[in-house]
């Protein structure tokens, strides 16, 4: 049966294929009265016509999630007990525009939908069109591959078909393993073939894979340079020498769980700790921005809910990097093909955080846009989430995992499909015009809410033992890992629940499929915990067990099919060894010809380009459609709406919603400046730290108290035909790395989690056929969490009353215009000094605890003025600064530089000499607010007015 | 001690801060998962029934809709004596969708829906709300101006015909979906049973509050007006 729903109000629609084999038409009656609103739907012929209207029907291909399917399947089978229903669903919009199959594209994606136009004269005979998406598979067989006699060449060409991502190295290793005496005497005790099947190779493949392994990160890199500023050297693992060592060495007492598990854990409060995670979800959003970005925040989610014995998410935070967004057609035309174009990209991506926060009831209180032209090859969409985690829970220290040999393994959520299949070694190669559908998904946050509503109560049961989620990798990942502790596991593959049959065995056990957690279950609480999921309606598998074997097995029905050794697994792997050569700034160089320069004719134009500059201007209409409040714990809100709308800086939420007895509060703040890399990743790396502690600093948060987490997006640092200037990235790599450490030691603020992400980089066609490869600037994204002492003693950037005086705190270096948003193309830097930069932090935290100051804000992109004009909006008081310059001081210098360590506050004159604690060289009075809607500056007068208008920009006009 | 039963499950995400606002207007909330709730064999045990905001059933097909046939079909009779007994019923936002859904603010077939706003967008914004005259026992001494956040994607009032059974109880400022006559709440004639879109259980301290957070306690009072409301009947 197919039913057409139509609202003819909105012009929208919903259709329907259902297909049963045991209904009858009373039961067709019920279908139809929760499908159809009396009030404002008809259903389509049966109760009513379209006139004059064309149809687009959108529906998704076979085995793509389909939500609302899966939702009244639910449903249905409570309300129609006994009555098999196999149900897919299909959007209508109605239009009076003629489409062309070209134009249907800007309404579907046809990765994953199918899209249909009806012309209104065929409205009579209008069906649903295609037959019922059903996913149709054959398993294949087990392959077997002879390791012996595959020669390097051969093996090679077995990975990249089959999207393995090896390396050379990596092949000459697997072939030396399985045909090493020792590993073949044990294969033959075991019942296994000497040859090695396609699941091992499979499991190997997600395991090493640069996604899951971080190979470029452990590294032996020597780093060499022509510039001689850090002098040349080598490095065993960035990650361990630049990252790791360096918390350790700064050895905070309230730092629980670092760099390995799922998230890092702090302690910020007396009851509870807190955790952090900020992954990327960038190829599968390149592919699929809505789905992309939605499993980008669910699967941040279950990093949380896996962490320790299991933490609750409380915030999100985003941070999305686009082409931009005001290309005219003369540049979009020279787009690589089979590119989305940018705003088709952000307006997925966006919708995708939306729902991934707003289903999932958890707020999103943090985050940025960046555009950048060379991200419009591969958005970089970095989904970020903090959560609780009682201290304690019965008796037992909540931050480990405590599994033992003889726990079973159960997964609870969703069901293994071919979607997500390839997803962890697919993000480590470069994306090109044949990328997998396969690695696109759906998420499917209402099934991951019961999930998190079932796991919390399970684990305040003391249900489980052991807990992680499946991510990257499928079950070969999550799995694999657990067993390191208990030292093996074994899987049984036909108690994995699928959504369909037809799945070979290596699919099974990679498939990422979403909204799935497994956990290690001790014997005697079995029965309890599977009562329980199966009340909740959580679809509970026990798919196998922990033992200590030393060995990760894959069993069907019961025959062994494959079996890895955990040492070589996750222990053997040799390290790589790459050269980073740095020779200064390079030419920044992009995909299209036609580039503009902004105008600097006065203050007053240099100031509202700058204010409507994406990277700057206001993200309000955006930002609003994410519930930021939910859980009513949000204190710091992302805007402060008052007659106008100011930004805010960092966020905080109140710890007493989690059960502090205090007024402490936790703050989630972050910084990004990928306008830097090209000139300098060291000094772009400092300032986004320094940026991120600035605003967090500026909501009251304790200087002492203040956690970080970094997230690198890089084009690919590995040298092949196609990337001549690995050197160069890999050397930018390295200052980024070296610079994290030096600014992290100065600040004595550790590094928690952080996650590379290697391969953003873009090979494709231009219109005229040539081959062009974008990859996106070096980005760091630096996240920070802290605690707030004392939430009354936040002050907001918002001036609050004419008269009080404005000053800036902060390095004054007027002297000379550098790179920044207002200089593009400057390549000078300014001075960067830690210690400094450092102590003047720490005195405005102080100055802030003794509620000295009636608002305050970071000085960040775009400079001082475009700050002051960001502080005048909320309640639509001026600033007349027109004696803030010194003798023959760069009035545009002084404007727009973008320093390090800036604060602009406002304070009763009273109150002033407070300031004095200061150094005089870093604090400057610039002049009063006013009760005048303008700017004085410069003998020139800016209108609020018009900057709002300004900053305010229409983000539809791509329309 | 009056008992405010609180659901939620199924995508239910605001019942921490709703059995919050129960809990301080001096009630013991109990909170219950949807699945558990269709079960029970009675709610005379409640004096208060709260559906809080969420996105149930991820909103699919039509925000409330899933969950209102739920309990159509194993839990209405119940809901239909709490009502009659003039009990206080309370849905925010998706709580509200699933009373519109559930058709009680009529008296016979259904006149009212909540639809899409009419900008299409989800939207989270503090809103300025008039209070308007009634005879609600959840409204009894609110000022004229209240202001709490909306946080919703389909809250725009339709009404199919000239004949309304409820009455109009809050309404916005400005314009801010499209909403039938700016209405933001209603209840039934007889005033028990609230509906509203903005969330006052987002705003009930002074710290959540973007300014004039004075006006929080009348946020509470919304919720301990039933519970005081019932310590009244059951005397």
């Amino acid at each position: 049966m197919r039913l057409n729903i139509i609202n003819p109000t909105l012009k929208t629609g919903l259709c329907y294929w259902i297909e049963s084999e045991n209904i009858d038409s009373l039961n067709w009656e019920t279908i139809k009265d929760v499908l159809r609103d009396p009030v404002d739907e008809f259903i389509l012929f049966e109760e009513g016509q379209i006139e004059d209207s064309n149809i687009v029907e959108i529906s998704f291909k076979p085995g793509v999630t389909d939500n609302s399917a899966n939702s009244l399947k639910k449903v249905f089978q409570d309300l129609l007990p006994g009555i098999e229903l196999k149900i897919a669903t299909g959007k209508l919009l109605l239009t009076d525009k003629d489409l062309s199959d070209k134009d249907l594209l800007a309404f579907h994606n046809p990765l994953i939908e199918r899209a249909f136009f009806y012309p209104s004269h065929r409205i009579q005979d209008y069906i649903p069109s295609p037959s019922f998406p059903e996913v149709k598979l054959e398993a294949k067989p087990i392959r077997y591959f002879n390791l012996e006699k595959l020669t390097l060449e051969e093996l090679q060409t077995l990975s990249k078909e089959n999207i393995w991502a090896f390396s050379e190295d990596e092949l000459l290793h697997i072939k030396s393993h399985f045909t090493s005496i020792e590993t073949q005497k044990k294969r033959i005790e075991l019942g296994l073939s000497q040859e090695v099947s396609d699941i091992e190779m499979e499991i190997l493949a997600q395991t090493w894979s640069e996604h899951c392994k971080h190979k470029i990160f452990g590294a032996h890199i020597t780093y060499r340079e022509t510039t001689k500023d850090l002098g040349d050297f080598e490095v065993d693992s960035v990650f361990k020498t630049h990252i790791r060592d360096i918390t350790d060495q700064i050895n905070k007492d309230w730092l629980i769980s670092v760099f390995k598990d799922n998230a890092g854990i702090v302690r910020f409060g007396e009851k509870n700790d807190y955790c952090l995670k900020v992954e990327t979800h960038n190829s599968p959003s390149a592919l699929d921005p809505y789905g992309g970005a939605l499993t980008g925040i669910l699967g941040v989610n279950r990093d949380i809910l896996g962490c320790g014995i299991g933490a609750e998410p409380i915030a999100n935070t985003n941070v999305l990097c686009f082409g931009s967004q005001k290309y005219d057609q003369e540049i979009l035309d020279q787009l690589p093909t089979r590119l989305k174009k940018p705003d088709v990209i952000m307006k997925g991506v966006h919708r995708g955080i939306e729902d991934g926060g707003n289903k999932s009831g958890i707020p999103t209180v943090n985050g940025a846009m960046s555009f950048h032209d060379n991200y419009a090859g591969k958005p970089l969409v970095y989904c970020g989430t903090v959560g609780v985690l009682p201290q304690k829970i019965n008796g037992i220290d909540t931050s480990e995992k405590r599994h033992e040999p003889g726990d079973f393994i159960i997964i609870c959520g969703g069901s293994v499909g071919a979607d997500g299949i390839h997803g962890a070694t697919f993000s480590s190669m470069e994306l090109d015009d044949n990328s997998p559908a396969t690695a696109v998904q759906i998420g499917d946050p209402f099934t991951q809410k019961r999930l998190t509503d079932f796991l919390l109560i399970a684990r305040d049961r003391g249900l489980y033992r052991g807990i992680t989620d499946n991510g990257a990798g499928g079950l070969s990942s999550s799995i694999g890992e657990m067993a390191e502790q208990t030292m093996g596991a074994e899987i049984h593959l036909e108690e994995v629940p699928l959504k369909y049959p037809g799945l070979s065995p290596f699919e099974i056990i990679i498939s990422e499929s979403q909204e799935r957690m497994s956990f290690a279950v001790e014997p005697s609480k079995k029965e309890e915990f599977l009562k329980l999921a199966q009340r909740m309606q959580v679809n509970p598998a026990v798919i196998g067990s922990f033992h200590n074997k030393g060995s990760f097995d894959i069993y069907q029905e019961g025959k062994l099919l494959a079996s890895l050794s955990l040492h070589f697994m996750h222990e053997s792997l040799p390290q790589m060894k790459l050269e980073a050569v740095w020779e200064g700034v390079k030419t920044e160089t992009t995909w299209f010809k036609n580039q503009k320069e902004d105008s600097f004719d006065s203050i007053k134009t240099c100031l509202t380009n700058l204010l409507s500059n994406e990277n700057i201007a206001s993200k309000e209409s955006w930002v609003r459609q994410y519930d930021h409040e939910v859980k009513a714990a949000t204190i710091q809100k992302p805007f402060i709406q008052k007659k106008m709308t100011s930004p805010n800086n960092a966020s905080v939420l109140k710890a007493s919603v989690y059960g502090e007895e205090d007024l402490s509060g936790i703050s989630v703040g972050c910084g990004i400046l990928p306008h830097l890399s090209h000139v300098d990743t060291y000094f772009m790396t400092q300032m986004a730290i320094d940026e991120t502690i600035r605003n967090m600093i500026v909501v009251g948060t304790d200087p002492e108290y203040i956690a970080l987490c970094d997230n690198f997006c890089w084009p690919d640092p590995i040298p092949s035909t196609q990337n001549p200037d690995a050197k160069h990235k890999l050397a930018q790599l390295v200052r980024s790395t070296k610079a994290l450490a030096d600014t992290a030691l100065a600040y004595k603020t550790p590094f928690i989690s952080g996650k590379d992400s290697m391969k953003n980089d873009f090979i494709g066609q231009t219109p005229e056929g040539e081959k062009i490869k974008i990859s996106v600037p070096p980005t760091l994204l630096i996240t920070g969490i802290g605690k707030v002492q004392d939430t009354n003693k936040i002050r907001t950037p918002d001036f609050k009353s004419a008269g009080d005086q404005i000053f800036y705190i902060g390095p004054q270096d007027f002297s000379k215009r550098y790179k920044s948003h207002a200089f593009k193309d400057q390549n000078e830097l300014p001075e960067f000094n830690p210690e400094k930069n450092w102590q003047i932090h720490n005195q405005v935290a102080s100055l802030l605890s003794q509620e000295v100051f009636e608002s305050i804000h970071d000085v960040s992109e775009g400079g001082l003025l475009v700050a002051l004009a960001e502080c005048t909006f909320a309640n639509n008081l001026g600033a007349d600064i027109n004696n803030a310059l010194e003798e023959g001081e760069d009035p545009y210098a002084f404007a727009f530089n973008e320093l390090p360590a800036g604060y602009l506050v406002s304070i009763k004159k009273e109150k002033a000499h407070k300031l004095n604690l200061i150094d005089k060289t870093n604090l400057r009075y610039l002049g009063e607010v006013s009760s005048e809607p303008e700017i004085d500056f410069a003998g020139e007068r800016l209108g609020l007015k018009e900057l709002y208008e300004a900053w305010q920009i229409d983000w539809s006009q791509n329309d | 001690m009056i008992k405010a039963l609180v659901l939620t499950g199924q995508g239910i995400n605001s019942h921490i801060e709703t059995a919050e606002a129960f809990k301080r207007g001096g009630a013991e909330a109990v909170l219950m998962d949807i699945e558990d709730f269709l079960t029970l064999d009675s709610l005379d045990n409640f004096h208060i029934l709260a559906f809080p905001g969420g996105f149930s059933f991820g909103d699919e097909i039509r925000s409330g809709k899933l969950v209102a046939e739920k309990i159509k079909a194993h839990q209405l009779e119940n809901i239909q004596k709490f009502v009659e007994a003039k009990k206080p019923i309370i849905g925010i936002c998706n709580g509200f969708q699933i009373l519109v859904q559930l058709g009680i603010f009529e008296r016979a077939e259904r006149t009212i829906t909540l639809a899409q706003n009419n900008h299409g967008k989800f939207l989270n914004l503090w809103v300025e709300l008039n209070t308007q005259t009634s005879n609600s026992l959840w409204l009894k001494d609110l000022p004229s101006k209240l202001k709490m956040p909306m946080r919703h994607k389909e809250g725009r009032l339709v009404v199919k015909s000239g004949k309304t059974d409820f009455q109009t109880v809050l309404t916005y400022t400005t314009d801010v979906n499209g909403s039938f006559e700016l209405t933001a709440g209603i209840t039934n004639r007889e005033g028990n049973v609230l509906g509203l879109m903005p969330h006052p259980e987002a705003g009930l301290t002074e710290d959540l509050f973007p300014q004039d957070g004075e006006l929080s306690k009348f946020n509470q009072l919304i919720f301990t007006n039933a519970v005081k409301y019932c310590e009244r009947m059951t005397l």
